[in-house]
């Protein structure tokens, strides 16, 4: 395509799906369900995941049959729950219940009861460094496989608003967290099918396999306060690891804690349940349709 | 070069990173392991040992003062104290707390029972007046209707003193609530104790309102020689504390275990049959002497709105007040008692009582 000693700079956009286990990740959500129920939130049907779409761009330079380039993975979501219900005196229970139901002025609840706003932020940054050798196939075609090495950056975001309903209710309160994973090394295996209409413009199809464990999820940067959160995750903190406790053989007496690695080891040596740090394993496969600018022969 | 080394060290994760299992409880104190007894909980009777029947029961006896109703209160805020002690104390009277008590008093005396573990038994003053005791009242009106003295071990778990005021008007109410074991004489107690769990449901506005839970221990002799331990807990409403309180408890009998004693828990575990708690202490080989967890005949729990003053009040039927035993050779009987309210249309309990008799050697 150019020059044999000559540098092509490019620049790529890519859009796909990527496909992994977050086996850990799913279990909370299950067990966030029972917890969230056992305080009197409403029952619902837990969605498990399996995956993203995939945007991705790149940055690199390419000479001979080797490139080396940056690529940024980004996937931001926002999920929103307004007016979600809580009645401690009817935790557990099998109906719904709304935001309404529990303002109307007949309504009496022994326990405390009210309605939740939460807002999550989910930020999926990965960043990595790749290297790539090619071959051509004519003037038109180009075949590459590669490998990047990088960091898994991202966090969650959370903010969480609650009223509390009654004749002697607590005012409004508001809590906001970072769910900070860490910074852990990402590893991937790609090929590449590109075709070439023009010199300056490839059409690319990529799939590859990534390797990456988040080694555990913990609070940071908790502001406000939140007398229903408290509830729930008495032990959360900033410093606050996420974990599934086991007590039993049985899976379905496990259920999620939030506290420091100190306080669960002190929880585990009193009763003898066991801690299982949850671990974000979003190891898997990969697919993507890129588009490639390039800039040849600088 | 030495920085992107560092650099590189820990994107490789080096450093330091939590650990990502952990727990398990380890050995007891005495060495021995607690996960290691898979005995049958029903036992083939010896030749030549005697046999004896004891006559269980466990009882909620309901305070009757939902000092839950204070949770987000401001008890800060003198007015709002005063009207929400003034109601909740309205609520209690309405009970007829010595009423239920004497219910109480003639179900045990009628079913004759050796060993009945108690919960939520109750103390209430107001304005430094003492208005009821619970224990004292119970052995008292037994010992008016057959004569038996029973022997009482009780542990005071909740102790608090709240306190209002509306102008001129002032209210204290001074509130404690704990576990009691009565034990028929003619049954030895040879040891007993009483221990808090360590996990705790603890009330984020008020210094005086924790919720203790524990548990009481006695190791009983029979007149025929049989040799038990007796367990009696009430456990937390919120299953994530319960399941831990249970975890300790079952630990403790593992690990407190005596060769040749028969072992018995009495309690509201608050968690239904088959789950939670209750699952939770079964893996110990306990058997449940209500039975399959398909038989409802054990349901106790729980008056609608806990409405003692109200005899048209539906049961629902839940089981979560449980009678589990190992090293016994069978269930004689079982059933419930104070289901009805009485002649004065007074429930005794918002929970009704569970009783089982067993044999054991």
């Amino acid at each position: 395509m150019s020059a044999p000693r000559a540098t092509d700079i490019f620049l790529s956009a890519s859009q796909g799906y990527t496909h992994y286990d977050a086996a850990d990740l799913n279990r909370v959500l299950i067990l966030m369900e029972k917890t969230t129920a056992a305080r009197g939130f409403n029952p619902y049907a837990v969605s498990q995941f399996d995956g993203h779409p995939q945007k991705a761009l790149v940055v690199g330079a390419q000479r001979g049959h080797w490139s080396i380039s940056v690529e940024t993975e980004f996937w931001v979501e926002t999920f929103e729950q307004t007016e979600v219900p809580f009645d401690l005196q009817e935790a557990e229970r099998s109906y719904r219940i709304t935001c309404d139901s529990l303002r109307t002025p007949g309504f009496h609840s022994d326990r405390p009861y009210g309605c939740v706003d939460a807002k999550e932020t989910f930020n999926f940054l990965p960043i990595t460094m790749q290297l790539a050798y090619g071959r051509d196939f004519g003037k038109h075609l180009r075949a590459s496989a590669g490998y990047g090495f990088g960091v898994m950056a991202g966090s969650a975001l959370i903010d969480l608003t609650a009223d509390y309903f009654g004749d002697v209710a607590q005012p409004r309160d508001n809590t906001k967290m970072e769910i900070w994973p860490g910074v852990n090394p990402v590893h991937k295996l790609f090929a590449d099918a590109e075709y070439l209409p023009w010199r300056f413009l490839g059409v690319d199809a990529r799939f590859g396999y990534r390797v990456c464990d988040m080694q555990g999820f913990s609070i940071r940067n908790q502001e406000g306060k939140s007398q229903i959160f408290d509830k729930v995750f008495p032990d959360a903190r900033n410093g606050a690891n996420l974990y599934i406790r086991s007590f039993s053989q049985a899976d379905a007496i496990d259920q999620i804690y939030v506290g420091t690695e100190e306080s669960a080891r002190t929880k585990a040596a009193q009763d003898g349940s066991r801690f299982h740090l949850v671990e974000g394993d979003f190891t898997g496969w990969f697919a993507a349709l890129k588009v490639n600018v390039y800039w040849r022969g600088l | 070069m030495k920085r992107w080394l560092a650099l590189a060290l820990v994107m490789w994760g080096c450093g330091d990173k939590p650990s990502t299992d952990f727990g398990g409880g380890g050995p007891c104190a005495n060495g021995s392991d607690p996960a290691k007894d898979t005995a049958n909980p029903i036992v083939a009777a010896e030749a030549g040992k005697a046999l004896d029947t004891v006559r269980f029961a466990s009882y909620n006896m309901s305070v009757g003062f939902p000092v839950a109703q204070l949770l987000f209160i401001n008890m800060k805020n003198d007015t709002i104290a005063y009207k929400a002690l003034d109601t909740l104390h309205a609520r209690y009277l309405q009970g007829k707390p010595s009423a239920r008590i004497r219910q109480a008093a003639q179900a045990i005396a009628s079913l004759n029972l050796d060993v009945v573990g108690l919960q939520e038994v109750e103390t209430l003053s107001r304005d430094g007046v003492l208005q009821n005791d619970f224990l004292a009242e119970l052995l008292a009106d037994i010992k008016a209707l057959n004569g038996v003295e029973y022997q009482a071990r009780y542990v005071r778990l909740n102790d608090t003193v709240m306190q209002g005021g509306s102008g001129a008007k002032v209210i204290v109410v001074h509130f404690s609530e704990g576990n009691a074991v009565l034990v028929k004489p003619g049954i030895a107690i040879v040891d007993s104790a009483h221990v808090k769990y360590f996990a705790e449901n603890l009330f984020p506005l008020s210094d005086s309102m924790r919720v203790g839970r524990g548990y009481d221990y006695l190791r009983l002799r029979t007149a025929k020689g049989a040799q038990l331990q007796v367990y009696n807990t009430h456990l937390e409403d919120f299953s994530e504390y319960a399941r831990s309180q249970a975890s300790e408890l079952k630990r403790i009998i593992a690990c407190a275990r005596l060769p040749g004693h028969a072992q018995a828990v009495l309690g509201d575990l608050n968690a239904d049959a088959g789950n939670d708690a209750h699952a939770i202490l079964l893996e110990d080989s306990f058997y449940d002497t209500h039975g399959l967890l398909s038989d409802t005949s054990g349901s106790t729990c729980c008056l609608a709105n806990s409405e003692l003053w109200n005899p048209a009040a539906d049961w629902s039927n839940r089981r979560i007040d449980f009678i589990l035993a190992k090293g016994i050779t069978k269930v004689i009987s079982k059933g419930t008692a104070l289901a009805a309210p009485d002649s004065s249309g007074v429930f005794a309990s918002d929970h009704r009582m569970l009783h089982a008799a067993v044999e054991l050697q």
